[in-house]
Formats: structure tokens, C-alpha cells, sequence
């Protein structure tokens, strides 16, 4: 009978659920144990962490202005005294630009994949767990998307709103939106007829709670691990757009900016563009490292098929 | 000996090489390595030496030559064109030309002469020549087509250098009469541009806004197939053109090509690369880094010669409140641009700074404007401070609260972005914060007459006096021509009208230094460099001859080995 009145109260029940939520397997910090012994997750990340240092205190640390011209001295080649990297055609320190456009190429990818992920995980989010019309109105407008390359979209939405990085950022962030949309709304609509999403609903959560509490901390890893990804596409669709133009304007440098004005003289002094070219080389595969082994921690199912 | 099973590979090979698609080294390397000796690579090297490229004497007829272009292309509308490309050379012709040696030879007109009060030109046309459309050309074609110039309602931005004419007569077919105002000694330069190619009015009328781009009506030796902006423009040869009497021109029949394209290649290390791999023939304007690898590649051809044209940019009048329409403070933007370095720097010495309006090659140069516009950062900013202006807390100037900071548009192209940067980074160094907006040809046309702040232009044109008037004629100010700074400066106009009233050659280099005087000391616009032109061909191109006097060549004597 005692038993019976304690089922009966409804907070002594909320109290036992949230006890045993809160007692479950700690995904996360299973998680992180995971992620320090896999060596591929560990590799990416100190990729990714050289290069995020570099982006932060880097520019602070640049012997030169970026923007700093000395005609007198162009086209100097790496490791010359003064100019570790050399100087570009216009007699820019390539190494103080190189320092500002690994933070400028890091702050496109870390902008336009947050842009994507709230976005892209508020709207698979509905369609995972309303369905019906939600689900068919996402569902067209990430066909909508996913129909056209990324690039044509990104220079009509640039058109429109004019070259620069602020472009870049929300036109590649309303193209990546697509990707999470897609993945979360998989995950949620597979949660949502879980026992414990039925248990919440039975105790009268409302949908938002349930979608916060309750499913988001189960999609979070999956929409982490395309983040990843999804950075490295974002750093190589700005490189892209910067390279014909309508990117990073001068005299600011990014990566793929770097590249574009070392480009014609790819034959005589490769380095201006082949040095950016490496950098943005590492940055991707770190970062796709990096996913692939959070992937593996965070995605049991998928272990070991990357 | 030869295997026969190797037979073929040699033919390709010899084949390759003959054409110029391989060097020396590239066939050699090929020879070897399918099997044979150095002794069969030799002997067949001097085999190929007797009938090198280049080497054959005999023109042959037919092939498509290809030919990269530093532009994009404008409609092919003499009348209402900001811009004329290689193709106007291919499919219309004008009155008179010139020879390789600046002389004026007949085209459409088979003699001239001109009163001796210089108040009227009278032309004999040749007779019995027609347009592509069958059309015929006589004096009345071509007084419509000069009275089309003139009437505004056509838009030529041409008109204001039109002005003297005060009217053109067709008494009869083969005789066109211009009548003056008053002596215009500049005349022939100005006919015998392509904004005054000849051209069907009738069709064009007929055309409306779609000539030039859907059809044209000319009467050079190929007509028009297709004009694609931003990928190339096509012609055929003309099977019945009746010839040409220009003497110069050694195949006064029909041209020997079949055909041209012309590939918009906006990228200059790219047009090299494309020259050097055989993609494309011929092109114009190769990146200024890469001349000496092209020069030393036994394949190609380089022609350099003097430029008549410069790179300038104009600020606009209209905007008071940064100081533009205060002489003083145009001249302290043009002491901060360090003119010799870009000259070093990204020309590679290929070119000169630009003091004045026009370069140096031009007969009436005075080198008297070399004492305006030297570089010196101190007297800029001293300039700058004795017009109020004060550095700001980030360096960029302020005065009555604003900012000096400006938009310069300029064209998108490698070339002209880096000079933009350049200017921009030189500009800052006297507290000016320019922004540079690099646009399409078309999208930087419009907005060049949107009144923008500030405009960077390279003018091209082989008598450049009479374009640069374009620019700075007070006329032309405000929209109604390409006078984009809106400049009006009484000194610049007053010398445009001596040089436009100019009844001798020596009253026009008179008038001509009056007018670099007056612009290098006023500065409707700001000079800043001129470039030298480059041409590259391959040797199995023949007959394609760059001169100075021309902007592009004739194509009645290419043909392909």
C-alpha cells in the first residue's frame, strides 16, 4: 500500500524519475574518456587545437601589419631575414597575413556552422517530433537546398547581399542548415517513441521540454559530430568564394583570399599560395579526423565503418 | 629503322611538333621514349627544321584561330559601345586607318582631301561595296552613320569630340563631305577609331537594343556568329567580301581563316598558361610576371610595344565634403601614390608613371608635367592638414566630424585589383581610408555613371588626347558622358577647345601641352601609370601583326600553319 502511495504522488514520482535520469550511463564523460585513448580522435584534435591557438593569439604574435605594403620588397621567398614565409606580390609578410587568415578562415567555419546548427536542429527537431506537415514543409525546403550546389546558391545570396565575410557566413550557413536538419530530424523521430520520451509525456511535459530535456541531449552528439564536418566544408567554401571573389575583400586576408592572389604566380613563386593551400589542407583534415573519431565515441553504432 | 608499329606514334609526334604543341625538349623526350635512338630523334629533327613553324611562305587557307581576351566583351555597336574589342577589326571597317608607320591609308574611302581654310574634308568611297546583309555602303551609309554619332538620342558617348562637325554631306554615292566648324586637324584620328567603324544604320535601327549582340551589319571580312559576354565571341569569314585596297594589307581578297573566337580569359597568368599549352593562339596582355618565361619559349612570338594608354582614377567633384572639388586636396592624393615603385613592382619596369594625362609615346608628350604629381608622402598629409583635415583616433582623417574615407570601383580583373590595393594601401598611408569594389565589365559600367566616388579606369585608345577629353570635358559631367569625377575645370575645358579648333600639326601639339598642363596641374583625374602592350602569338600563327597605331590587329592577312 505504501508502495502504492508513493507511485500516487506525483512529485515523489518526478523526484524517482529525475534520480534514475540522472543516474543513467554518463554518456558524456564515458564520452570524453573514449575520445583521450582513441588516437584518431586525439590526433585530429591536436590539429585542431594548434590551429585554434594559432587563430586566437596568432595574429597578436604577427611581426607585420597584414595590410603593411613594401613594393621594394615583393616576392621575397621563405625563410629570407625578416620574413619567415616570405612576401607576396605587393611585399605583404605572408606569415602576419597567414596567422590572420587561419582565424578569419576558422571564424567563417565556426560562424557559418553555428548559424547551421541551432538552425538546422531547431528545424529537424520539429520535424522529427511533430511530423505531418512540419516534417513535409522542412522536408521540401531541405530538398530545396540540397538541390542546388552550394557554391550557386552562396554567390546568388552574396549578390545579394554583397561580397564580404558577413556574406559568406550566413550564405554557406543557410546552405549547411540542410545537413543537421536532416540528421537530428532522423534521430528525433526514432526518439520519440522511446519509453522514456512516453514516460515524460505521461507525466504531462510539455513538447518543449521534452524536445529540450529530453531529446536534445540524444541528438547533441550526432548534430557535434557533423559540426565537425561541417566546419572543414564551411573553411573550404569560403576559400572557394574568397577565390573568385567574393569572399574576404582586400586587403583582408583569409586562406582561400591567399590563395587566389598567389595564383598567378603559381610557376615562379608557388609559395604564395601553396603555403595557404597546406594550412587549409591540415585545418580540413584535422577537423575530419577529429569528427571521425567522435563519431566512433559518441555513435557506438557506427564504430569502426568510417 | 623504325618499327611500323611505332610508325604512328612518330607521325603524332612530328605532327605535335610541327604544329608547335611541343618544344624541343618535349619532343625529344617523347621520341625517346617510344624507342627510338638519338641518332633517328636527330635526323628527324632536321627534318622538322626545314618546315618549322613559321618558316612556310605559302598562306594557307582555312582553321579557326583562337585568341585569348584580356576583357570581357561589349556589344559590337560602334555607336553606343563604351568599349570596342578585336572583333570590331574582324567585321566592320572604318573611312581611313593606319600603317604599321602611323600614316593614314584608304579602307572604305579610296582618297581625301581637305580645303585649304580646313572647314571641310571631302572622301571618295570606293564604289560598289556593300554591307554583310547586301545592303549597299555609299556617302548616304555612311553620312547616317556619322549623324547617328552626333544625334543624342543614339547615346553615343562619343558626341563631345564630335562637336566641330557642323554637318556631312552625300552629294553622290562615292563622295562624303564633312563640313567644320572651324579647323579640326585631329580628324582622321578620330574616324578612324572603331566607335566610327561603319555600320548598316538601317539594320541597326531594325535590331534596336539587340544589334551587336544578336546580329551586326558591318563590312570587314567576317561576319558575326556569336556573341556570348563572359565565354567569347565567334565570326566566319565573309565569302563575299569584295576585298580591301588598304595597302598594307598583303591579301587584298577574301581572309584566309575560316573563323575566329575570341575566349574572355580575365585571368593574365592564365592566358599564358593557355598560349603556352596551345590552347589559344594568339592573346594580348599576358601577366607582366610571366613575359620572360614567354619570351624564352621557342613556341611563341612576343611583341612589345609602347602604350598610349594609362590607368587613372578619377574622385568626384561632387563630393565637397571629403575636399574633391578643392584642387589642393586632389593634388595631395596624388603625392601619396608612389608611381615609380608600382611601376616596379607590379609592371616589372614593363611600363612608366603617368604625371600628366598621356604617356610619354605620344608625339605631343611635354615632359614639363613631370613637375606635378611627384610622390611625397609629407607634402600629401601637409596638403591634407592645411585643408582642415586631422588624424583621427585610428589614423583615418576626420574633419567636421567625417570620416575621409571613399568607395573606388574598378574593373574585375587580376591587373587592376592589385593596383587597386595598392592605391588603397598608399591612401591610407596619408589617413584616407579608400575601399576598393572590384566589378564585372558591366556592372562597373553602369555604376561608373551612377555617380560614384570614385573611378579607376584604364583608358585605351591610340591618340589618347582626344579620349582623355572624354573624361574630363565638362560636358560630358554629370551623366551625359563618361566625365565620371563630374569635373569641371575652365583651365581643362579651355584647352580642349584649342585642341578641338587645332588647324595645323603644330597648333595641335601646342594645344595638346596645354591640355597636359592643365590636367596635370588641376587633376580632373589623378594619373598613375602607364604599362607597355604586350602581344603573344605561336609561331604557327602568321600574318597577326600588333602595331602601335591600331588598338588590335587586322585579320585579312592571318593564317594558321
Amino acid at each position: 500500500m505504501a508502495d502504492l502511495t508513493v507511485i500516487d504522488d506525483k512529485a515523489a514520482w518526478e523526484a524517482r524519475v529525475d534520480r534514475l535520469w540522472a543516474a543513467r550511463p554518463t554518456r558524456w564523460r564515458d564520452a570524453w574518456h573514449e575520445l583521450t585513448r582513441n588516437k584518431l580522435a586525439l590526433g585530429g584534435s591536436v590539429i585542431v587545437a594548434f590551429f585554434t591557438l594559432v587563430a586566437i593569439v596568432g595574429p597578436a604574435l604577427a611581426p607585420y601589419d597584414y595590410a603593411k605594403q613594401v613594393l621594394s620588397d615583393t616576392l621575397l621567398p621563405p625563410l629570407t631575414q625578416g620574413h619567415l614565409l616570405g612576401t607576396d606580390a605587393l611585399g605583404r609578410d605572408l606569415l602576419s597575413r597567414l596567422l590572420l587568415g587561419i582565424r578569419i578562415s576558422m571564424a567563417v567555419g565556426l560562424g557559418t556552422t553555428a548559424i547551421a546548427l541551432v538552425v538546422g536542429t531547431v528545424a529537424g527537431m520539429l520535424a522529427g517530433y511533430y511530423r505531418g506537415w512540419v516534417d513535409r514543409i522542412v522536408g521540401g525546403f531541405v530538398e530545396l537546398v540540397w538541390g542546388f550546389p552550394l557554391i550557386l546558391i552562396a554567390v546568388l545570396l552574396i549578390g545579394a547581399i554583397g561580397p564580404g565575410l558577413v556574406g559568406v557566413v550566413v550564405a554557406v550557413g543557410f546552405v549547411n542548415w540542410a545537413g543537421f536538419a536532416r540528421i537530428v530530424r532522423g534521430e528525433v523521430f526514432a526518439l520519440r517513441e522511446k519509453e522514456f520520451v512516453a514516460s515524460a509525456r505521461a507525466l504531462g511535459k510539455g513538447d518543449l521540454d521534452i524536445m529540450i530535456r529530453h531529446l536534445l541531449p540524444n541528438v547533441v552528439g550526432s548534430a557535434l559530430v557533423m559540426g565537425s564536418y561541417y566546419i572543414a566544408i564551411a573553411i573550404i567554401a569560403e576559400a572557394g568564394l574568397s577565390f573568385i571573389g567574393m569572399g574576404a575583400q582586400p586587403p583582408l586576408p583569409s586562406l582561400g583570399q591567399m590563395i587566389n592572389e598567389g595564383s598567378g604566380y603559381m610557376l615562379l613563386n608557388h609559395w604564395l599560395s601553396t603555403i595557404p593551400g597546406i594550412v587549409i589542407v591540415l585545418l580540413v583534415l584535422g577537423l575530419n579526423v577529429l569528427g571521425d573519431g567522435m563519431r566512433d565515441v559518441l555513435d557506438p553504432r557506427l564504430k569502426g565503418t568510417g | 629503322m623504325i618499327e611500323r608499329s611505332s610508325q604512328t606514334a612518330v607521325h603524332e609526334l612530328v605532327s605535335q611538333y610541327l604544329d608547335g604543341g611541343l618544344s624541343r625538349r618535349q619532343f625529344v623526350k617523347g621520341a625517346v621514349a617510344i624507342g627510338l635512338s638519338m641518332t633517328t630523334v636527330g635526323a628527324l629533327l632536321a627534318a622538322c627544321s626545314s618546315s618549322s613553324p613559321g618558316t612556310s611562305a605559302t598562306p594557307k587557307r582555312g582553321g579557326t584561330l583562337k585568341e585569348g581576351y584580356d576583357l570581357d566583351f561589349s556589344r559590337l555597336d560602334p555607336i553606343n559601345t563604351n568599349w570596342y574589342d578585336p572583333a570590331f577589326y574582324a567585321v566592320y571597317e572604318s573611312l581611313v586607318t593606319n600603317d604599321p608607320s602611323g600614316n593614314y591609308v584608304p579602307q572604305i574611302a579610296e582618297s581625301w582631301n581637305v580645303s585649304s581654310d580646313g572647314l571641310k574634308a571631302t572622301f571618295k568611297i570606293r564604289s560598289g561595296l556593300k554591307f554583310q546583309s547586301g545592303a549597299p555602303l555609299d556617302a548616304a551609309a555612311i553620312k547616317a552613320v556619322y549623324d547617328g554619332i552626333a544625334d543624342p538620342k543614339n547615346g553615343s558617348p562619343l558626341g563631345s569630340i564630335w562637336v566641330p562637325v557642323a554637318s556631312t554631306e552625300a552629294p553622290d554615292a562615292t563622295t562624303l563631305v564633312i563640313n567644320l566648324k572651324h579647323p579640326y586637324f585631329d580628324l582622321f584620328n578620330i574616324v578612324k577609331t572603331g566607335y566610327w567603324d561603319i555600320v548598316n544604320m538601317a539594320f541597326r535601327a531594325q535590331l534596336g537594343d539587340k544589334y551587336g549582340q544578336q546580329g551586326v551589319d558591318g563590312s570587314g571580312p567576317f561576319t558575326l556568329t556569336e556573341w556570348v559576354p563572359g565565354s567569347h565571341t565567334s565570326v566566319k569569314r565573309w565569302e563575299s567580301y569584295p576585298g580591301t585596297v588598304t595597302p598594307f594589307i598583303q591579301n587584298k581578297a577574301k581572309p584566309y581563316l575560316d573563323g575566329i573566337n575570341w575566349l574572355t580569359i580575365l585571368d593574365a597568368p592564365q592566358r599564358a598558361i593557355q598560349i603556352q599549352n596551345g590552347e589559344i593562339d594568339t592573346l594580348r596582355g599576358p601577366a607582366f610576371q610571366d613575359i620572360s618565361r614567354l619570351q624564352s619559349d621557342s613556341n611563341l612570338t612576343v611583341t612589345k610595344l609602347k602604350e598610349w594608354s594609362g590607368y587613372f582614377f578619377s574622385l568626384n567633384f561632387k563630393r565637397s565634403d571629403l575636399g574633391f572639388n578643392d584642387v589642393n586636396v586632389r593634388q595631395a592624393l596624388s603625392h601619396a601614390i608612389d608611381r615609380a615603385s608600382i611601376v616596379k613592382a607590379l609592371l616589372f619596369e614593363h611600363g612608366e608613371p603617368l604625371y600628366g594625362p598621356i604617356t610619354s609615346a605620344d608625339k605631343s608628350y611635354t615632359k614639363d608635367v613631370e613637375q606635378f604629381n611627384q610622390f611625397d608622402v609629407t607634402k600629401a598629409k601637409s596638403m591634407l592638414g592645411d585643408a582642415g583635415w586631422k588624424a583621427g583616433s585610428d589614423g583615418i582623417l576626420t574633419k567636421n566630424g567625417k570620416r575621409f574615407a571613399f568607395e573606388m570601383i574598378i574593373q574585375a580583373e587580376s591587373f587592376n585589383q592589385q593596383l587597386g590595393s595598392v592605391i588603397q594601401a598608399q591612401l591610407k598611408t596619408v589617413g584616407v581610408d579608400l575601399k576598393v569594389s572590384s566589378l564585372d565589365r558591366g556592372t562597373f559600367f553602369n555604376k561608373a555613371f551612377a555617380n560614384p566616388d570614385s573611378v579607376m579606369f584604364f583608358y585605351l585608345w591610340p591618340v589618347p588626347i582626344d579620349v582623355v577629353t572624354l573624361f574630363v570635358n565638362s560636358v560630358n559631367a554629370n551623366g551625359k558622358g563618361p566625365n565620371w569625377g563630374n569635373a569641371v575645370v575652365p583651365q581643362v575645358d579651355a584647352a580642349i577647345a584649342a585642341w578641338q579648333s587645332a588647324a595645323n600639326q603644330d597648333q595641335l601639339i601646342a594645344a595638346g601641352k596645354q591640355f597636359q598642363l592643365a590636367c596635370a596641374e588641376q587633376l580632373p583625374f589623378v594619373p598613375v601609370i602607364n604599362r607597355d602592350a604586350f602581344w603573344v602569338s605561336r609561331k604557327r600563327v602568321h600574318g597577326w601583326q600588333p602595331d602601335q597605331w591600331n588598338l588590335y590587329p587586322y585579320y585579312n592577312d592571318v593564317w594558321l600553319d
